[in-house]
């Protein structure tokens, strides 16, 4: 076959799987969940000085009624606990159900449903600064998607920078008015990429990158995408991750991974 | 001959049904810009609108990405119907502002089809559009380019100028009637696919 | 189409007996045709080795002009040319230089830049010192489709 057809071919069957930028409600992972979870298990951290390495993260289910009504989620975690004076010690997987406030915002309790110890030693790797880091840019998501001003606001510390990538916006309460105005019937950003590198340990401050797929419904039912590059410096504070640096930049989006390769 | 009119119904429904999904519109990347052109004038993006735009940057001392690309185009152009054809405007950047005179790009480009444009401007002005379109270019170190393609020079001109080679992306930038990219094409993008989309965008 | 293939591969076959080294059967060659202004044109074709042993193209030589190898590549988003030294066809395979991938790049024209239907005389040279001579025809065609009317030769 000559290498054209060839080229042709891998190319349809590409742009077929490629052109549906949209995920499915189903697969589409609640950002403010996730960051419900990963701060839940960051604040285990730092309570127990142990480390909760989150595995998968499962569907949500509603359970209950009335007053009882909740979510509830498989969580599978590698954790250890720090002991003193080893480098070296047995850690444990475990499966979790996780109990969270009906608007997903809160982990209530959580409940092991599987507990299996390590046959073999393992260098404790702390999990508390990138817990907090991940609940961070997943609730920062999550008020970016449902221009909730007051919880972006609340991640800022006082005298942070901030940078969008659009030029028309200056200061983060420009932001929310800013996508209001864009009129989006539906949008959901896709995080990939994420990054954290510690910049000085003894203050607690790090270096997060991470890129958005933000796909988007406007009003006139087209479909609108953009990439973006986005750039953190994170300080750990009281527990919480806060953004002292925020900035974002446009890339080309990534319409039909690898095309131009395959030729 | 039951069989015979089940594939006749499929064809049809493969013809009529477009098998690609419309293409987003792309964020962040592109915008309107204005430099001089293969025609000897100035040349905006808002010269094109109701136009769908296939935008490429390249360089004529390009043996192999530029041509065959342009050459793609070219049989793409062939396909459409006259009036789609009359709606749909090839641009050539060059990125080689040094080698490439809107003489030389006009012989260039009107070897593949007299309708395409090039445009050629000093290097800031083709950069600030690159950085536009995210195009990412590169000229290449010495080191890595041959002695044969260094004593390229413009042909017939006493000049010390050398040739080299260049590192860029081989995107299609596809423009919609509006001039806001919604997607790209690669020289190996089959001509159907090319054709269906573009039919697609001038409807909108 | 086919038949004039097959009596081309037939003539290299014969051709094999008179020579030493199993020889590189060249088949699909073609020269993209490209405007007399231009100052660079492409060289296709396909390498089969037929022979037990690795055999490397180191060179191609042309009256009518430099040629260097180059070879396509993808990096960081971004496609580039770049000169190969020493292109490997291992024994028993096949090796195309073909749009977007290995080709020959020809320039600094000797009589001016080849045009559609012209025949090219290309000499390709091994690392063992062979050479093979190649006349290839500039077609003015697109990317689709491949040229057969030219004959390779082989010689030493």
């Amino acid at each position: 076959m000559a290498w054209w057809s060839r080229c042709a071919q891998i190319i349809v069957l590409a742009s077929a799987a490629m052109v549906a930028t949209e995920v499915p409600a189903a697969e589409q992972v609640h950002h403010g969940l996730q960051a419900a979870i990963y701060q839940w298990y960051g604040k285990l951290d730092t309570i127990m000085n142990a480390s909760h390495h989150l595995l998968s993260i499962g569907q949500p289910r509603h359970v209950g009624q009335g007053d009882q009504a909740h979510v509830e989620v498989n969580v599978q975690l590698e954790s250890q606990e720090r002991r003193l004076g080893q480098s070296h010690y047995p850690g444990h997987y475990e499966e979790q159900v996780l109990h969270i406030s009906g608007t997903l915002e809160r982990v209530l309790h959580s409940q092991s449903v599987l507990y299996s110890l390590d046959d073999f030693d393992s260098k404790y790797r702390p999990s508390r600064a990138s817990n907090l880091i991940k609940a961070l840019v997943f609730s920062w998501t999550h008020g970016l998607d449902t221009y909730d001003e007051s919880a972006l606001q609340r991640h800022l510390l006082v005298n942070s920078t901030f940078v969008a990538a659009e030029l028309r916006v200056q200061k983060l309460i420009d932001y929310v008015p800013y996508l209001r105005s864009l009129n989006y019937l539906k949008n959901h950003r896709n995080l990939n990429k994420l990054n954290i590198e510690t910049l000085n340990i003894e203050q607690d401050t790090y270096r997060v990158t991470y890129e958005y797929q933000w796909w988007a419904v406007n009003q006139q039912g087209e479909s609108e995408l953009a990439q973006m590059a986005v750039e953190m410096q994170v300080q750990i504070i009281a527990g919480r991750a806060m953004i002292s640096l925020y900035k974002e930049t446009y890339l080309a989006p990534i319409t039909d991974a690898g095309a131009e390769v395959r030729c | 001959m039951r069989i015979r009119s089940w594939v006749a119904v499929i064809a049809g429904l493969l013809l009529s049904a477009n098998l690609w999904a419309a293409m987003p519109i792309l964020k962040g990347v592109g915008g309107d810009f204005s430099l001089q052109s293969s025609l000897g004038r100035q040349v905006n993006l808002t010269d094109f609108r109701g136009k769908v735009v296939l935008m490429f940057f390249g360089y004529t001392n390009c043996a192999d990405i530029c041509p065959t690309t342009m050459a793609h185009m070219s049989q793409l152009m062939d396909r459409l119907q006259p009036a789609d054809r009359s709606r749909v405007q090839v641009l050539f950047v060059s990125i080689d502002s040094d080698n490439d005179t809107a003489t030389h790009l006009n012989q260039y480009l009107a070897y593949f089809d007299p309708s395409f444009i090039g445009l050629v401007d000093s290097q800031d002005k083709i950069d600030a559009v690159a950085a536009k379109y995210h195009a990412e270019y590169v000229k290449l170190a010495d080191s890595t380019v041959t002695t044969v393609y260094k004593k390229l020079t413009l042909a017939g001109e006493a000049t010390d100028q050398q040739g080299y080679l260049f590192s860029h992306t081989a995107k299609i930038y596809v423009m919609d009637i509006s001039g806001r990219v919604r997607g790209y094409f690669y020289m190996g993008t089959p001509h159907a696919e090319m054709q269906s989309q573009i039919e697609q965008l001038l409807q909108e | 189409m086919k038949c004039k293939l097959l009596l081309a591969s037939a003539l290299v076959s014969v051709l094999i007996g008179t020579v030493q080294a199993a020889p590189l059967v060249v088949s699909e060659p073609w020269i993209r045709a490209m405007p007399s202004t231009s100052r660079v044109i492409p060289i296709f074709f396909k390498l089969h080795n037929k022979s037990v042993e690795d055999r490397a193209l180191v060179a191609i030589k042309s009256s009518r002009g430099d040629v260097a190898i180059h070879e396509t590549v993808a990096a960081d988003g971004m496609m580039k040319m770049q000169p190969i030294e020493v292109l490997t066809i291992s024994a028993g395979q096949h090796v195309m230089l073909k749009p977007g991938g290995y080709h020959g790049m020809m320039s600094h024209f000797t009589e001016g830049v080849p045009q559609e239907g012209d025949l090219v005389l290309v000499t390709l040279v091994y690392a063992n010192g062979e050479e093979q001579d190649v006349h290839i025809e500039v077609v003015r065609k697109m990317n689709t489709g491949m040229a057969m009317s030219s004959l390779a030769t082989h010689g030493s």
